[in-house]
């Protein structure tokens, strides 16, 4: 328990250190994101035209001028819902690619930040967490088939209540939740041994990586449920401030979209945090060894 | 003395509660031309049920009558030749899965066995393919008999005169298909709708515009089950005793017997139709409102919603009554049938009707509520005034989905009363008006004809959602304490009789002209022509508005050699302002358009809407900053409410608002995206 407070605290220290480099991944993420949005914006703005029915949509929802202006621009806005996957996969390598950098600076929390040393830590690490990238989605898919082939055996009988049926699937969701977050933790250590290590062993590390989360596991989870408190009231928050804010016109959707952004900038700092607390933990354990 | 009489008297009450059923209502609220008394047994080992019924029925005409016409519907479920399996995919394979019912012998009043004459009838084969309409005329026969079996002739031996009155005595065997299209059974679950053989509606000369009289029966179809008169039922049921039993009739009596069954009599009086249901685990609710006494079915994983359920069937029965008329029975079953049922869910008996859930469904998808509501609301529109199905779908569907509408947005809020979840919302009557608008082909049928003559899938839309549409456009014009009072009188006059469209329309005349005069036209005919009996769209849409600077007429002025030459000349602060209005689709209705002035002034001007286009000019200090057809928003049937309107300074406030929610959404992703390294 005392290790766990104890990297704990060590997390919140290092991630709060690491504005600057939080900054960093967070403007490098929104400028992809703008790649999508300016366009979309562009044409929302030519969609909509000269006519006064999308000012029903600034105050608050209203299905009958939504709809009518997706009819109108349906398709090309089908567009943007479609480069939404392809865009994902390019968040996922952005993410790998900070990695690197984030891990070096966490490992030595006293250095000032660099944005030259970031990016060299970041290209040196690049090709194996992006391995590992690919292993972790190997991983996350052999626990969703795990989860769901029984769950499916399970419900797919004749005779069954649709009581049953969503009983077993909220159960197989929860369980697959927590694989989820066990096949990140594995990603998490399989990076931070390699990184230790400073060989390039993937396989290897992940391994290890497997077994210590293993031997650790309630510990990890004790952590990973300490760290998910935080975002989650942070969601929560941000839901009832946009359920307050129901007339929201000019400065109220600036505001709102300030929150948003700030929202967003935490979760990165959090995501940092977690990567630092897993790290102390392992220094800790690895101290005691 | 009363010491010596008290067996006499409880023999006398025995007597009378055994074989005479308690009457349910005072007195009858329809003619009661067909009674029937009906005892059936329910084998749950061979699915099948053996009954024995009799048939009183009065002929109602002048005409002599010389066969009787049985819809037999559960024929539609013994092969896939049957007319409802070929309008669609086949759902039924295994032998022991297909339905079907027999007639073993029918006596007359001389002990005569008629059943060497049956022989059935495709009234409904005659579909001219091209048109995909009935012929004028309309050959009795027109197809192999094996096709469809829902139709049965019987031939009298003794033909019905006038007024007077039939009884025979029928024996049939109904074999349960499974469960499918509201019929059959799952497993140890029992759902039993057309299960007799039920007589077919003998319409005199005249009645409902018809030009000869004669038998009014119609096959089965994929899309419509109804058209029958009002009846009596006396219905006994027997079944093993540890199942419990609902129907469309008020429990009169239960008796066990000794090989483990119990027989369940009900009564229901001036109902079109009987069905029942049985399963050995129902749980049963009763309520009671004002007069009529509630009792809901369900499973037991449906029972934390029967509340829901109940509330929803309060707000129609009140909503009903005060916007229509009374509900005159003091009885109303429902039911929820579980999963392995569900082909049972969304069916309608007048007293007995089926809802429809799903467990785990958040009270924000008001799914159980809509689907009581509008089971319900056919009590009124079937039920009460018992329109042809077969023929007239819009006046079943159509005006019930214009009142589920009516009583989910009073209800549960009119942008709220189908969802209502965080974010996002949405009510009955904007559903309705985008399932119509969202169609492929929205022009694809007129909604005034037969229910099979809906092609490509297009009967769903175009009579629930397009005619619910047009009927909420109609209340908007013309207000709704006319439409109010056009359905009053429609319940009073029709009620427990058979209506067709221009009885409908008829009132809808009388009222609006009482109540508006010629404002709309002689007659609002040119309505129901353009939205119901064609598949005209609507669209107006404002084209523009131009404003420019006056200028006095400049050039040469005056005779040859005494011409003075003058220059046009921009007058101070006066503009001429046009707003240019154009008339996109083919229907034509009056439209309302706002003008706004840029000192805020606001014009409501009147267009008839019959050119194609049309220009309002103004010639003023102030500019005009924008305008806007129809403001109150009552031309529901307008197709794009995006060209409605028009201003010369658009805000891109929207715009903003949704590229923020936009990339919000983006960023979530990728975060998501995230638990991947």
């Amino acid at each position: 328990m005392m290790k766990i407070l104890k990297a704990y605290k060590s997390g919140w220290t290092v991630s709060l250190n690491s504005k600057r480099m939080t900054s960093l991944v967070y403007l490098s993420y929104l400028i992809l994101a703008l790649l999508l949005v300016i366009p979309f914006y562009r044409l929302f703005v030519s969609v909509a035209g000269s006519s006064l029915l999308p000012d029903d949509l600034i105050r608050g929802f209203s299905a009958t001028a939504l709809g009518e202006f997706m009819r109108e621009g349906g398709k090309a806005f089908g567009f943007y819902l479609k480069a939404l996957l392809p865009w994902m996969v390019l968040f996922l390598v952005l993410g790998t690619f900070f990695q690197g950098g984030i891990i070096s600076w966490i490992s030595n929390d006293r250095g000032r930040f660099s944005t030259k040393t970031f990016i060299g830590n970041c290209v040196a690490y690049f090709w194996p967490f992006l391995k590992t990238c690919f292993y972790t989605l190997i991983i996350q898919i052999i626990f969703a088939v795990l989860v769901y082939l029984p769950v499916s055996i399970l419900i797919g009988g004749d005779n069954l209540t649709d009581a049953h049926i969503g009983k077993t699937l909220i159960f197989g969701i929860a369980i697959h939740l927590l694989l989820l977050i066990w096949g990140t933790m594995i990603a998490e250590y399989t990076r931070l041994f390699i990184y230790r290590s400073g060989k390039r062993k993937v396989l290897k590390s992940l391994w290890k990586a497997f077994k210590f989360t293993l031997r650790n596991i309630h510990r990890l989870f004790g952590m990973y449920i300490m760290w998910v408190i935080l975002p989650l009231a942070l969601f929560i928050a941000l839901y009832l401030i946009r359920m307050r804010w129901t007339i929201d016109p000019g400065l109220m959707i600036f505001l709102l979209f300030l929150v948003q952004q700030v929202f967003i900038w935490v979760r990165f700092l959090l995501k940092i945090q977690k990567t630092s607390i897993f790290y102390r933990y392992l220094v800790l354990i690895v101290q005691k060894a | 003395m009363l010491k010596k009489l008290f067996p006499i008297i409880i023999v006398f009450l025995l007597f009378f509660t055994s074989t005479h059923a308690q009457e349910i209502l005072t007195n009858p609220l329809s003619e009661r031309i067909t009674e029937y008394d009906i005892q059936v047994k329910l084998d749950t080992e061979t699915k099948k049920l053996s009954g024995q019924m009799v048939l009183k029925w009065k002929n109602p005409s002048q005409d002599t009558v010389r066969d009787l016409q049985f819809h037999m519907y559960l024929n539609a479920f013994k092969n896939d030749k049957s007319t409802m399996m070929s309008e669609g995919s086949s759902f039924l394979s295994k032998e022991e899965n297909w339905g079907w019912v027999e007639i073993q012998s029918i006596i007359d009043p001389e002990g005569l066995d008629l059943t060497s004459g049956m022989r059935y009838l495709q009234p409904d084969q005659a579909i001219d393919e091209k048109t995909l309409r009935l012929p004028q005329e309309k050959p009795e026969q027109m197809r192999d008999p094996e096709t469809d079996q829902t139709v049965l002739s019987i031939p009298l031996d003794k033909p019905v005169l006038p007024g007077d009155s039939l009884e025979v005595k029928i024996n049939f065997i109904s074999k349960l298909p499974k469960l499918a299209k509201r019929t059959g059974y799952a497993e140890d679950y029992y759902f039993v709708a057309q299960w007799f053989p039920k007589l077919g509606v003998y319409e005199p000369a005249g009645m409902r515009y018809a030009e000869k009289c004669g038998w009014n029966t119609h096959e089965f179809h994929r899309n419509s089950e109804f058209y029958a008169n009002h009846s009596l039922y006396n219905v006994d049921i027997t079944l093993p005793e540890d199942y419990i039993v609902g129907s469309g009739g008020v429990l009169q009596n239960t008796e066990s017997h000794a090989d483990g069954t119990m027989t369940h009599t009900f009564r229901a009086e001036d109902i079109v139709d009987f069905a029942w249901t049985a399963s050995q685990e129902y749980q049963v609710f009763e309520d009671q409102w004002r007069h009529v006494n509630i009792k809901f079915l369900c499973h037991p994983e449906h029972a934390y919603q029967a509340e829901r359920h109940i509330i929803a069937l309060k707000h129609a029965l009140e909503y009903l009554t005060e916007h229509v008329g009374p509900y005159p029975w003091p009885h109303v079953t429902f039911i929820g049938p579980p999963m392995k049922g569900s082909a049972a869910q969304g069916m309608e008996y007048t007293t007995f009707f089926t809802a429809g859930t799903v467990w785990g469904l958040p009270e924000g998808i008001r799914m159980p509520e809509l689907v009581t509501v509008h089971e319900f609301g056919h009590a009124y529109f079937m039920g009460i005034l018992a329109t042809n199905e077969f023929e007239e779908p819009w006046m079943d569907e159509g005006i019930n989905t214009y009142w589920e509408g009516r009583i989910m947005d009073h209800a549960y809020g009119s942008k709220t009363s189908v969802l209502d979840l965080p974010f996002i919302n949405i009510g009955d009557l904007e559903t309705a008006r985008f399932t119509y608008l969202l169609m492929k082909n929205p022009k694809i049928a007129d909604g005034y004809r037969a229910s099979w003559e809906f092609p490509h899938g297009s009967y769903g839309a175009v009579i629930y959602q397009k005619s619910a549409t047009w009927l909420h456009m109609l209340e908007r014009m013309i207000g709704q304490p006319v439409i109010d009072e056009i359905f009053k009188r429609f319940y009073q006059r029709w009620g427990f009789k058979h209506p067709a469209t221009q009885d409908f329309i008829d009132i809808v005349n009388e009222v609006v002209s009482e109540y508006h005069g010629d404002l709309f036209g002689e007659s609002m005919d040119w309505y129901f022509d353009q939205f119901l009996k064609s598949s005209k769209m609507m669209d107006y849409t404002i084209e523009s508005i131009r404003v420019r600077s006056i200028k006095e007429k400049g050039g040469l002025f005056g005779e040859s050699g005494n011409q003075e030459f003058r220059e046009s000349e921009t007058v101070e602060n006066m503009f001429k302002s046009e707003v240019r209005l154009e008339r996109l689709e083919e229907a034509i209705v009056p439209v309302e358009i706002l003008v706004h002035f840029d000192n805020g002034d606001e014009i409501l001007e009147r267009w008839d809407g019959k050119s194609r286009a049309h220009d309002f000019v103004y010639e003023r200090a102030e500019k005009v900053v924008w305008a806007k057809i129809d403001p109150e928003m009552k031309m529901l049937m307008d197709a794009n409410l995006m060209n409605n309107s028009y201003t010369r300074e658009p805000s891109k406030m929207s715009a903003v608002k949704y590229s923020g929610k936009f990339l919000f959404l983006i960023q979530n992703l990728m975060q998501f995206a995230g638990i991947f390294n």
